[in-house]
């Protein structure tokens, strides 16, 4: 790092992460996020999950279909609420959020729901 | 070329960092781009939240590859851990582990560096079609064997030996997981993985002889024998080591390669 010593460190715009919560006409709680998630706002949404009245047997459905980036922080999240709710889908993941989660052995925790991907 | 930037300890620098790699690499393919943006994300959510210091991250391109940098003054040294599905933390360098081509730490006089390297894969020159689902990897599967037996046929890979750099830029599916037993060897792996179908289904080339070496001759790539410091050395089917080894970080990892599929061993 030192023939860099003179520059100052850059100072980065916090990352953008929208977060709907709805329930949808079956009574499932659907979590839409769009933007990024990582570190920096997981916390967020953690605690916009935690605050879910828990209710027996509802599913709860992360609608990825927006959601830019994600990583381990934001995977967190999702476990966390795994271990709560009945079921938890994953609606329209990116492919390298698939790609991770096949990695990490953890589709077996999530229902995968895929839209076709137009090529 | 070497392209670099120094971050700050905070939270938003992780983002900072993303948006870094994501410009630098904007003539690569999509699939590059991603996978170097989530690795970057988490060593610097590492070097942010563990080590908590300032980071510097660097992106390095060489002739066929990318190598991402990703330096700081933290005294400690990130672990690469199994969690168990229902673990919440821990998959930061695992995932690094199954997105990069190779990956190291490599510790410095005030502190350390974290590395990757990824094939440089530019935008407009895909060489085959992107897969969009793993449920069909099993279909595709024969039929990109016939494209690698195509491409590289058994004959030349038994006389010159497997095309690496062809098999690996070939390559797109996704990483494969395969357990084993405690201790294994290179030849029980093989025979295994064989046995299971799982990366070795059938002979390419139904005539030759279904020996394990003329398998290997046919359908395995590439094998890289990866040590504990990132570093890693290409074998062949010729010259398969032969001791025992252990699950785990502690030991050697194997990865499979090939142009339909990959694999990770050991996940025990």
């Amino acid at each position: 790092m030192a023939e860099l010593e003179a520059e100052p460190p850059l100072k980065a715009e916090p990352p953008m992460l929208r977060i709907d919560m709805r329930l949808d006409p079956t009574g499932a709680q659907v979590v839409t996020l769009a933007g990024e998630l990582d570190s920096s706002n997981a916390a967020t949404l953690q605690e916009r999950v935690a605050s879910i009245p828990p209710r027996l047997a509802a599913p709860l459905i992360f609608d990825l279909t927006g959601l830019r980036f994600m990583d381990s922080a934001g995977i967190a999240v999702l476990i966390g609420a795994a271990a709560k709710a009945s079921s938890v889908s994953l609606r329209n993941p990116s492919p390298i959020i698939r790609r991770v989660l096949e990695a990490t052995g953890l589709t077996g925790v999530f229902l995968i729901e895929s839209r076709a991907i137009e090529s | 070329m070497r392209q670099a930037r120094r971050f700050h300890c905070q939270a938003e620098s992780v983002a900072g960092a993303r948006h870094f790699v994501r410009d630098v690499l904007s003539d690569q393919s999509r699939e590059t781009v991603e996978a170097a943006e989530l690795m970057v994300s988490e060593l610097a959510t590492n070097s942010v939240r563990h080590a908590r210091s300032d980071f510097e991250l660097a992106i390095h391109r060489t002739r066929d590859e990318i190598r991402v940098e990703v330096s700081d003054h933290g005294e400690g040294q990130p672990v690469l851990r199994s969690p168990t599905p229902q673990e919440q933390s821990g998959r930061g360098l695992r995932i690094v582990q199954e997105l990069a081509e190779d990956w190291g730490i490599t510790p410095s006089p005030n502190g350390k560096l974290v590395w990757f390297s990824l094939p440089l894969r530019p935008s407009s020159a895909r060489t085959a079609p992107a897969r969009t689902s793993s449920a069909s990897a099993q279909a595709s599967e024969s039929e990109s064997r016939s494209s690698a037996s195509r491409d590289h046929p058994p004959e030349q890979s038994h006389q010159a030996g497997p095309d690496f750099r062809a098999a690996r830029s070939a390559y797109i599916g996704p990483i494969r997981r395969y357990r084993t037993s405690c201790p294994f060897t290179a030849q029980s792996l093989i025979a295994k993985l064989w046995r299971s179908g799982g990366l070795l289904k059938r002979p390419v080339d139904d005539a030759l002889p279904v020996g394990l070496t003329a398998t290997l001759g046919a359908r395995l790539d590439c094998l890289t024998r990866r040590e504990r410091a990132g570093n890693s050395k290409w074998l062949s089917q010729d010259n398969l080591p032969t001791e025992t080894w252990h699950c785990g970080w502690a030991g050697p990892v194997l990865r499979f390669e090939t142009a339909c599929a990959r694999a990770v061993i050991p996940s025990c």
